[in-house]
């Protein structure tokens, strides 16, 4: 038969099944605290219609959409009319649109599934991947004391994760907006065009940047630059240190002010969330991208890593669903990556392969009744001890060498002798060491070193 | 990555001092466990409380990282490594939960015997070998002292001998090494027993109710074992200065003896421990035939 050589895109996270395990392991972490704080869970699916994805507003990403066609329509020529979501905001205003009347608002829902991007091929890039979201979604109005709940969240997240220390950086569009109008850059357009120039300060560095805003597309004079670049630079140390910076940017217009008022009521609420003061801070060239974006804007960074880049990142939208009906609904969100996460923390070796999740093989020797080990294999699955059985006899060194390399620690050998003494021999591969227990005894001891496992490595 | 723990992880001494009075504390407060095969660790079948054996310099790291939960250790260690791990006693992230009145001993100098001690002032300049650099330094601090703190991490009591040291901080319990070593104690640092120690704030979770539930259990505990019966023969008259000198307890019981008008049997439930200055003290105000009798087990 003509084969085909196996292979797989570029720009997949493809795990061993021990990666996988740590890969879930974080996304177990990650919903635990999105529901620990309340959040509810939706799932929408993978493909949408193409007129639904494409609204004109998503920037960039709209270019790098996968469509989806059957082979069927494909043959009879038929242009497609699906396409992979590229992220879970879109596919949540369709959503909340589609069933407003059924939803409680604010409707707080948390979504972990994968998302699909035509990124260039690039290490590190990924066309298929992971995002953690959560939003709030407000119906007419939506309290700005959201905006301070997400970083509480995220707080709760990254502590559990236990990737090293992290700081949660919050800005305000209305601000920069504000701060550019003070400078003369009254037009929209002009200032979110500064504003994803200004976005770009930690992959380009201030000179860049600050050459562009000077130079022909921007036109800016040299003062003016300056004044921003010296705006973008501010970042605070604690609570106080952010209200005093604040203070210190003086009195601006109508909507600089609007953001100096919501930046600083969501600091105060983020430390009333019990956010600790190492933990969160004021970053005023934090911009994001994405237009959509009103008011409040989040970036999460880890201190020990900052190549990296943010590992979080959201904000609040002043209108979710404005493409698909007349409601206004404001809301807040928060995204994280994870599949570029993992990527990273493994880059960085910050995770290892977890543990397996089978705790206990139960070997199959010639010479023993099939029956006899897997009532030994029931015995334990009824303690609550993940099992796995061999089914087909062989020689017991192959099979300690199958739990090695699968990451089983402990073996477990039913023979004739174990059979009539009433005991089975446990071989834990870790220590490379042997021991008999009574059959009674046997969930109970491995329990107890089960737990040690887990409570001393 | 771990999820929220449920079980409740105390640390203890694997082997020394405290090893044996730690395990059997907690077994009186109800808690039975199943011995890992190394011994290391015991899993809790009584109540979702395991134990963790480790070295005893190690304790009170472990209750700051939040590895575990509570720790049962002499103060000495609790209090020395409070200045490594934070900025002193008040600043360490964990606190003395309860004294637990067993292991003790004190913190306290020895000089070779024959040297006079004239205070605090007469050590300015001196050396002072300890395993306890911290305490010592802090101490010396507080006294305005300017002594110089050699540091041992074991047989202090020989480093005069050898000529290292002046003197030493080290533990004293009876006594016995310093007079091996020629050696008397001048003066006590601290007063040291093996404590309860835990966070400054109980976890939220199901942990903080166990650590409450245990805290109840061993507070029952401590108090048994620290009760004493006593029985005694009183004039009437004298009762009144009698229940003055019992340490504090249950309302005594008063019953006439027969065929003596003026005197009393009296039986006395003490919390605290009845020592020898007390039953002196009761003789000379008139009290006979004392006993003082350990107690079992008490409901009250």
């Amino acid at each position: 038969m003509a084969q085909t050589k196996a292979r797989t895109m570029p720009g997949v996270l493809e795990l061993l099944p021990l990666d996988q395990v740590a890969f879930q392991n974080m996304l177990d972490t990650i919903r635990r605290n999105f529901e620990r704080y309340g959040f509810l869970p939706v799932e929408t699916p993978a493909m949408e219609y193409a007129d639904i994805l494409l609204t004109k507003e998503g920037g960039e990403t709209e270019r790098q959409v996968y469509f989806v066609q059957s082979t069927g329509d494909l043959e009879k020529g038929g242009r497609p009319e699906l396409a992979l979501r590229f992220d879970l905001t879109v596919p949540l205003a369709r959503y909340v649109a589609e069933h407003e009347r059924e939803l409680s608002f604010p409707f707080r829902r948390y979504q972990m599934q994968r998302v699909y991007r035509g990124e260039r091929q690039q290490r590190g890039r990924f066309r298929e991947f992971y995002q953690c979201d959560i939003d709030v979604i407000g119906k007419d109005s939506l309290s700005i004391r959201y905006d301070a709940e997400l970083p509480a969240v995220i707080h709760s997240v990254f502590r559990e994760l236990a990737i090293g220390p992290f700081v949660i950086q919050l800005n305000n569009r209305k601000l920069m907006r504000g701060w550019f109008e003070g400078l003369g850059i009254d037009d929209a357009e002009r200032q979110t065009l500064v504003l994803r120039e200004v976005d770009k300060l930690d992959k380009r560095g201030a000179d860049a940047v600050r050459a562009t805003l000077t130079g022909p597309e921007f036109g800016l004079s040299a003062e003016t630059a300056d004044r921003i670049m010296a705006f973008v630079s501010i970042r605070s140390t604690s609570l106080a240190d952010a209200h005093a910076k604040l203070d210190a940017l003086g009195a601006g217009s109508a909507t600089f002010e609007q953001g100096r008022a919501e930046l600083k009521e969501v600091l105060d609420l983020v430390k009333a969330f019990g956010v600790p003061q190492s933990h969160f801070a004021l970053n005023l060239s934090i911009a994001r991208g994405l237009d959509y974006y009103t008011g409040t804007v989040y970036e999460t960074h880890l201190v020990e890593h900052p190549q990296i880049g943010s590992i979080c990142s959201g904000g609040r939208y002043e209108n979710l669903a404005g493409h698909y009906t007349r409601s206004h609904l404001p809301g807040v969100g928060i995204s994280i990556g994870a599949t570029r996460l993992f990527w990273q923390l493994r880059e960085a070796g910050l995770l290892g392969a977890a543990a397996s999740t089978v705790q206990a093989l139960v070997t199959l020797m010639e010479d023993v009744p099939l029956p006899a080990c897997l009532e030994l294999a029931t015995q334990l699955r009824e303690a609550g001890i993940a099992t796995e059985a061999v089914l087909e006899p062989g020689k017991l060194a192959k099979q300690f060498k199958y739990a090695d390399r699968a990451g089983i620690r402990f073996v477990l050998v039913l023979g004739p002798d174990e059979l009539t003494k009433g005991v089975v021999t446990i071989k834990d591969m870790r220590r490379q060491e042997q021991f008999e227990v009574p059959r009674a005894e046997l969930a109970k001891t491995l329990r107890v070193e089960l737990e040690q496992a887990a409570a001393m490595g | 990555m771990s999820p929220p723990r449920e079980r409740l992880r105390i640390a203890l001494q694997k082997s020394g001092r405290l090893a044996d009075a730690s395990r059997d504390l907690l077994a009186r407060c109800g808690l039975k466990f199943r011995e890992s095969r190394d011994k290391l660790f015991c899993f809790g079948e009584s109540l979702a409380v395991d134990l963790l054996l480790v070295r005893d310099d190690d304790i009170p790291g472990l209750i700051a990282e939040g590895v575990c939960d509570l720790g049962i250790v002499g103060r000495n260690v609790l209090r020395e490594q409070a200045f490594a791990i934070a900025d002193g006693v008040d600043a360490a992230p964990y606190r003395e939960l309860r004294a637990l009145g067993f292991g003790r001993c004190r913190l306290a100098l020895a000089l070779p015997q024959g040297q006079g001690y004239a205070g605090p002032e007469g050590l300015a300049g001196l050396r002072i070998a300890t395993s306890y650099p911290n305490l010592l330094a802090d101490w010396l601090r507080r006294q305005r002292v300017d002594a110089r703190v050699v540091v041992l991490s074991g047989s202090v009591e020989i480093a005069p001998r050898l000529g290292s040291a002046d003197l030493i901080c080290d533990l004293v319990a009876s006594g016995a090494t310093l007079a091996a070593n020629q050696l008397r104690e001048a003066a006590a640092l601290l007063e040291c027993e093996a404590v309860l120690a835990g966070p400054r704030a109980l976890p939220a979770d199901a942990r903080g109710d166990l650590t409450e539930l245990l805290l109840r259990r061993l507070d029952g505990v401590l108090q048994v074992r620290d009760s004493k019966l006593v029985l005694l023969h009183a004039p009437r008259a004298a009762l009144a200065e009698i229940e003055r000198i019992l340490p504090q307890g249950q309302q005594p019981t008063v019953m006439p003896i027969e065929g003596s008008e003026d005197k009393v049997a009296l039986q006395a439930l003490c919390y605290g421990s009845v020592t020898w200055q007390h039953l002196e003290e009761m003789k000379r105000a008139g009290a006979s035939q004392m006993l003082v009798m350990p107690v079992e087990r008490m409901l009250i």
